[in-house]
């Protein structure tokens, strides 16, 4: 038989704990790292929208636009 | 349990690794009627060798319990001979007679069990014909049973309602409204 490399020696005892430990971490740090990407690229880019959209927004012209249009049942256009 | 009973279970244990006999199916009993059993029925003068992957009497090939409970073959002459043979020292087989004593105990080797059989083409082909069957059955059901489509599908009826929701400013920052540009009255982006 041919000697190839030794492997490390596994680890016997504790196992479930140590494995617990090391899924507790990388659950906990993939839940932050997803919270924190949604709450960016999502949460706060629609808030952006928003105040975009209403910074110089005109409701008056607005409404005219759309009484003009014909869409109110009860402001009919001239 | 009763004293019938475990006497029974016992007695069946005890067959259980020897050469069946011909009259095929049925157990000894102590007097009551006659009970067959119906996998026993079957394997004719097969060789029992063991309790198989769940007690009964069958021969399955199974990479997960490569031990089957009966020979695949019915003993005949030749295999006797083998069988004492057998039993002496195993180098003194030719590789013939160990293949004779395989193919008489087994149906086929582990490596023909796990070989390719090709089976997903047909399983393929068969599929994809039944996906062209129901393709055909919409066609016929669009053509004879189907009513006609309402008039809101109309695409006239369509523009007239996309230009309704525009005018409405439905989901004016992030929807709908919100890729029309009122100003040139065209569609942004």
């Amino acid at each position: 038989m041919s000697e190839v490399a030794k492997l490390p020696k596994p680890q016997l005892r504790g196992l479930l704990t140590s494995q617990i430990k090391r899924n507790l971490v990388f659950g906990a740090v993939f839940a932050f790292v997803v919270t924190a990407a949604y709450k960016m690229n999502i949460n706060d880019k629609r808030k952006i929208k928003y105040a975009e959209f209403y910074k110089n927004y005109d409701p008056q012209r607005e409404y005219e636009q759309m009484k003009k249009a014909g869409i109110f049942q009860s402001a009919r256009p001239e | 349990m009763t004293g019938h009973q475990i006497a029974r279970v016992l007695s069946r244990q005890a067959k259980a690794i020897t050469v069946q006999s011909a009259s095929a199916g049925t157990v000894a009993h102590h007097g009551h009627h006659e009970i067959r059993d119906h996998v026993k029925d079957k394997i004719g003068k097969r060789e029992v060798v063991g309790y198989g992957y769940n007690g009964q009497p069958t021969y399955v090939d199974r990479l997960d319990f490569p031990f089957p409970a009966i020979r695949y073959k019915e003993p005949n002459a030749e295999i006797q001979l083998l069988r004492e043979k057998e039993k002496g020292d195993w180098k003194k087989l030719t590789t013939e007679e160990k293949k004779a004593l395989y193919r008489a105990s087994f149906r086929q080797t582990l490596a023909e069990v796990q070989a390719p059989t090709g089976e997903w083409k047909s399983i393929l082909g068969v599929t994809l014909f039944g996906m062209s069957v129901a393709v055909w059955f919409y066609i016929l059901m669009k053509k004879y049973v189907y009513p006609p489509l309402p008039p809101t599908m109309a695409p006239e009826w369509q523009e007239a309602q996309l230009k309704r929701m525009i005018e409405q400013r439905q989901n004016r920052i992030e929807g709908l409204a919100s890729q029309y540009d009122y100003e040139t009255q065209k569609w942004k982006e």
